[in-house]
């Protein structure tokens, strides 16, 4: 049997159910609490005094611990139980359009029904017994709070909420510098293995240019645009030559040559040798031809 | 003291961490650039092969000695030779060096005795021809003796 104001064990905790009620408080010395999805509402002066008479021992109230244990059905027009041996007194809800109403039973009457309960004529003999060991009932997650322990222990859940979200964003930030430190750490690495291989590339290069500096794949040869020169100078004796010419392959060579005497044969000779000429005025001839040799 | 929505203030949080990650990110610090060292080891290794084939080649002449082999060709042919004080006198670009250390110089004289003394020296010792004026029958000819520096 479940009794009241006294200690009892609840799934091996002892503790202790005061008296509470369901739909609501007759006045403003009640508070509530959220049980399921219901609101159980009892007298903070009334939890003081339940403390103050067992200290240590957490008091959940009566119908919380019912609503707990999953005993009530709001669908119910009338639910009891008796809370003595002798079943001459117990506790009552009674669900009328959504409305909640509790109050005591005793000697089967039920006590201070509301208006229409008592317009219907309900009886004991309309309801349905709730019947439950201890041994069945089962402990709410919180016990009942005063107004301000419930707003210490809510701004407490925010609080831990707060602290979570901030740990997490740390946690979060804390895992992006990890990975961004080893991403440098391996990119500081890879660069200063590039760094050594480049410094291996410059001293290969060096050795190419030192070994360049003193060895010679081929030996140079112009003997082509030598022998062009060698030709036009010995064609033109005695003549006015001039020129600015480069003798390196692919460039154009160009000589002016001032005659006044008849040059037809001589430039007919130099024809021959693949060296071209264009007279320009009655005494002057441009001898020119391209070094196409590459040495 | 007025409270903020939770929703609101972690809204708020993931806007300004994304904002602060997206600023790094933006920003470079997140971008690492790898430069290939598969390919520098590639260039290493096709330079050393090109050492190794040039390393076979003969040591060029010294330099003094070329220069004296030039010397005593031109002056067979009548012709002067003498340094370049300015290399791009030549006419000659560094491009244009197959190789061995250059040594600018001049042979000038007569037009056909320096061409002849140009095909001779040419015959001799590694030399490369460029930039020549003509003026009359008498001819300049730049040129880039190639040597080497050290001894053999």
């Amino acid at each position: 049997m479940i009794s009241v104001n006294t200690p009892i064990s609840i799934e091996g905790s002892t503790c202790i159910l005061m008296r509470d009620v369901l739909g609501g408080s007759t006045n403003d010395k009640y508070t509530s609490q959220e049980q399921g999805s219901l609101k159980v509402w009892y007298e903070e002066q009334a939890l003081r005094e339940t403390r103050d008479a067992h200290p240590k021992i957490p008091v959940y109230g009566f119908w919380q611990s019912l609503i707990a244990s999953g005993l009530i059905d709001t669908s119910k027009r009338l639910q009891y139980i008796f809370t003595t041996e002798s079943k001459d007194f117990g506790y009552y809800l009674y669900s009328h359009e959504g409305l909640l109403h509790t109050g005591s039973l005793f000697h089967d009457e039920l006590q201070r029904l509301p208006g229409p309960a008592i317009q219907e004529g309900i009886t004991v003999a309309d309801g349905e017994e709730i019947t439950v060991s201890i041994s069945d009932l089962k402990l709410p997650d919180t016990p009942l709070l005063t107004h301000k322990e419930r707003i210490a222990a809510a701004v407490l859940v925010k609080k831990k909420a707060q602290q979570q979200g901030f740990l997490a964003v740390a946690l979060v930030s804390g895992l992006a510098l990890l990975v961004d430190t080893g991403l440098a750490h391996h990119h500081k690495s890879h660069m200063k293995e590039f760094s050594k291989v480049n410094t291996e590339l410059h001293i290969a290069e060096q050795a190419l240019a030192a070994v360049n500096r003193q060895k010679l794949e081929n030996w140079p040869s112009q003997t082509k645009a030598l022998s062009s020169l060698y030709q036009v100078t010995n064609a033109f004796t005695g003549s006015n030559i001039s020129g600015e010419i480069n003798l390196l392959p692919n460039q154009p060579i160009a000589i002016e040559v001032e005659d006044s005497r008849d040059t037809r044969a001589r430039l007919s000779m130099l024809a021959d040798m693949g060296i071209q000429s264009k007279r320009i005025s009655a005494n002057t001839t441009i001898i020119q031809w391209v070094n196409d040799e590459a040495y | 003291m007025k409270r903020t929505n939770p929703i609101i203030r972690n809204i708020a949080i993931i806007l300004v961490s994304s904002m602060l990650a997206a600023f790094y990110i933006i920003t470079g610090n997140a971008s690492r650039e790898y430069p290939s060292i598969e390919n520098l080891q590639r260039q290493i290794s096709q330079i050393n092969d090109q050492v190794e084939i040039v390393s076979q080649k003969a040591d060029l002449p010294l330099l003094p000695n070329i220069w004296h082999s030039i010397t005593v060709i031109a002056s067979t042919h009548g012709v002067k030779v003498s340094p370049l004080k300015q290399a791009k006198d030549a006419g000659i670009l560094d491009s244009d060096i197959p190789g061995g250390t250059p040594w600018y110089g001049v042979i000038q004289g007569n037009s056909r005795n320096v061409a002849i003394a140009a095909i001779e020296i040419q015959k001799v010792v590694p030399v490369i021809f460029g930039a020549a004026a003509i003026d009359n029958e008498v001819i300049g000819l730049s040129f880039a003796a190639l040597g080497s520096e050290l001894e053999n």
